[in-house]
């Protein structure tokens, strides 16, 4: 699974520490996503499509 | 910077362990102060077990509350760490334990491990026990998530 989370984060400006708080995470696991090492669940990919206002198809891509 | 969730896992970690520990400890001191390493007075068998049935249930609670404050990454890296450390560390034991209970290590170090078969017995009754525990409770959780989950 591709995400876009590394580029929207930066295009607010908002940290790794930023965003795991508003998603009530550990920057451990932010850090996880973005880097692919893993793929949230379905309620964590909801919960990052309402703090960025996106669609989870905008934020989240197959990766084929 | 160290995240306040982080620290509070520590702490519930640390709390459990620790807590554990103290339960178990006095009892064990207590044993190698008087006993040493010889056989303990029955009291002191009665009382160390039921102590370290204390320590495993508070360890356990404990060890609950800290996995409760994971987030869903870091469950699904201590799940897969417990899975695959346990797994391995069984695989890796099974050929020792052959090699040990069929006397390797009288064989390595005669003059303090060759104690003859109740020695071999001993060690074969010890590996056998945590294992076969740990291979019961991985069905037993396994069919109380099948129903569960119905």
């Amino acid at each position: 699974m591709k995400n876009r989370l590394k580029a929207l984060r930066a295009q607010r400006g908002w940290s790794q520490a930023d965003l795991s708080e508003r998603l009530d995470v550990s920057r451990q696991s932010v850090n996880a996503i973005e880097t692919g090492r893993y793929d949230p669940s379905l309620p964590l990919a909801f919960r990052i499509s309402r703090v960025f206002g996106l669609p989870i198809e905008a934020i989240f891509s197959d990766a084929d | 910077m160290i995240e306040r969730r982080q620290v509070a896992i520590w702490a519930w970690m640390a709390l459990a362990v620790g807590g554990g520990w103290a339960l178990v400890a006095p009892l064990l001191g207590y044993r190698l102060a008087h006993h040493g390493w010889g056989r303990p007075a029955p009291w002191l068998i009665v009382a160390a077990t039921l102590a370290a049935t204390l320590a495993i249930a508070w360890t356990f609670a404990f060890a609950r509350v800290a996995f409760n404050r994971f987030d869903e990454f870091q469950r699904a890296l201590s799940l897969r760490a417990w899975y695959w450390g346990a797994a391995i560390g069984i695989a890796v034991s099974a050929p020792l334990y052959v090699f040990v209970a069929l006397g390797g290590l009288a064989w390595l170090f005669p003059h303090t491990f060759d104690k003859g078969p109740v020695a071999a017995r001993a060690f074969a009754a010890g590996y056998a026990l945590p294992t076969l525990f740990q291979g019961a409770g991985c069905v037993g959780v396994a069919l109380w998530l099948r129903i569960a989950r119905r």
